[in-house]
């Protein structure tokens, strides 16, 4: 086969449908009107789509996924210091180097530094509640940050949800782009939220749930949570079967 | 590769109303500690191709206007090449970008984007895709990232040829994926999440 047509054939595992949340789950009353009815059309990809952008170290600065430092004013903000760290990775368990991941969260009493959030808590002079960074060549990431709180919000009854952080994902590839937020191991809020139960598959979301591990804290400073984001992998090898 | 491990994938949960302060911060006039957000179509002197403006609103099932949505686009340059980390596209424009994002306006709701006119892509010498550019719209309320495709009203001749276009030729609404020409240069591409116009999105 000639080197175009291998390109031709090359391809990413499609999204995993009993993994991935429905557009429509009306228990998440925002999702009712903003749900597409149809099922998206699938159309296998090609060659052109398996591409996504490049970003630079020099595009991020040294301080922007430590959450402690990036927006402290006089003192360090208030909360429990944490680490999340994990690996990008793709199906196959390969490594990605190089990809982009964002956060942003809430502070330790549960409200955000937007204009949208009316929530009376305080917000911390010292607390942004952002961070980004690239993995590293095996895959790699880490923050350190303030443990968000918990936050109520309008769904129609008495909701709360979980303490969470969101995250960004790139990838290398535009088809890879996800989108998704983390739990905390432990938390009784996970079970009866109805944006983490719009994922209707226990160990899927069990994936995003991040679990305490004392290997990598830091000796009476920071506690650590491990975090792994598995992104669709790519079929490196034409007409490869999937086990 | 028999021996990989294949893992599971990482389920898409919401981005909620609150997006903006960890992916375009400086966009909404948050005083960020960024220095700069990562949105990066920016067009040189040097970039090849016709400068458009494309732009559009997004609407849920009652046809009111989503205002907290984010858009990215990923597009070809005006060759018709992407730059790829896992393919070398020595040909691509170095001076292009191929992906921007931008949020919708907090008060109109209206996304746009200051790009080029996308060039055809050549798959083989009888398939082609005629001039196209992929979003992928996110908000509150969307449980999982949304892909669409935007094509051009003046390339007729082009999108009847198109590949993908030609998959789909049966479904309902296929005009749904065609951009309004507003003014010269300028386009518009709405996009109906729910409802008789419901735009058409895949699953790529
Ligand atoms: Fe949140």
């Amino acid at each position: 086969m000639d080197k175009k047509n291998r390109d031709l054939n090359y391809s990413i595992y499609p999204s995993d449908k009993n993994i991935h949340p429905k557009s429509f789950t009306p228990d998440y009353k925002s999702s009712i009107l903003r749900s597409p009815k149809k099922s998206p059309l699938s159309i296998k990809n090609i060659i052109s789509d398996l591409s996504g952008h490049i970003f630079e170290k020099n595009d991020l600065g040294s301080l922007d996924n430590d959450l402690i430092k990036n927006y402290c004013k006089n003192s360090e903000p208030i909360g429990e210091r944490i680490i999340i760290f994990g690996k990008v990775l793709d199906e196959n368990s390969k490594p990605i180097p190089n990809s982009l991941i964002e956060i942003w969260q809430a502070n330790s009493s549960g409200r955000y530094r937007h204009n949208g959030d009316n929530y009376n808590a305080p917000l911390d002079p010292s607390f942004g509640g952002w961070g980004r960074c690239l993995t590293d060549n095996n895959g790699n990431y880490f923050f350190k940050t303030i443990k968000p709180g918990a936050y109520p919000w309008p769904n129609g009854g008495n909701n709360w949800r979980p303490a969470h952080i969101h995250f960004s994902v790139f990838g290398l590839s535009f088809l890879q782009r996800l989108i998704t937020q983390m739990y905390f191991e432990g938390d009784p809020l996970i079970s009866i939220c109805p944006i983490a139960q719009s994922i209707n598959n226990k160990n899927a979301l069990e994936s995003l749930i991040s679990k305490l591990d004392l290997s990598k804290s830091v000796h009476m400073d920071y506690r650590a949570y491990k975090f792994d984001i598995i992104l669709r992998g790519e079929k490196s090898i034409p007409f490869e079967n999937r086990k | 590769m028999n021996n990989t491990k294949i893992l599971k994938q990482t389920p898409s949960q919401t981005a909620g109303p609150y997006l903006h302060i960890g992916c375009i911060p400086h966009q909404i006039g948050i005083n960020s500690s960024y220095s700069k957000d990562l949105n990066n179509l920016v067009l040189a002197n040097e970039t090849k191709g016709s400068r458009i403006e494309i732009c559009g609103k997004i609407y849920d099932g009652n046809h009111d206007v989503i205002k907290d949505a984010l858009v990215e686009i990923w597009q070809v340059d005006s060759n018709g090449h992407y730059k790829s980390r896992v393919h070398n596209n020595s040909n691509s424009d170095p001076n292009f970008n191929n992906w921007g994002r931008t949020s919708c306006d907090l008060e109109t709701g209206l996304w746009q984007f200051h790009t080029i006119k996308p060039g055809i892509i050549k798959l083989t010498t009888r398939k082609i895709l005629a001039p196209h550019i992929w979003l992928w719209v996110v908000a509150r309320g969307i449980n999982k990232g949304l892909f669409t495709c935007m094509y051009f009203c003046d390339e007729k001749n082009l999108n009847i040829l198109d590949c993908n276009l030609k998959k789909i030729s049966n479904s309902t609404n296929i005009n749904s994926l065609i951009a309004d020409k507003v003014e010269d240069h300028k386009y518009r591409f709405n996009i109906y999440l729910q409802g008789d116009k419901e735009t058409i999105f895949f699953d790529i």
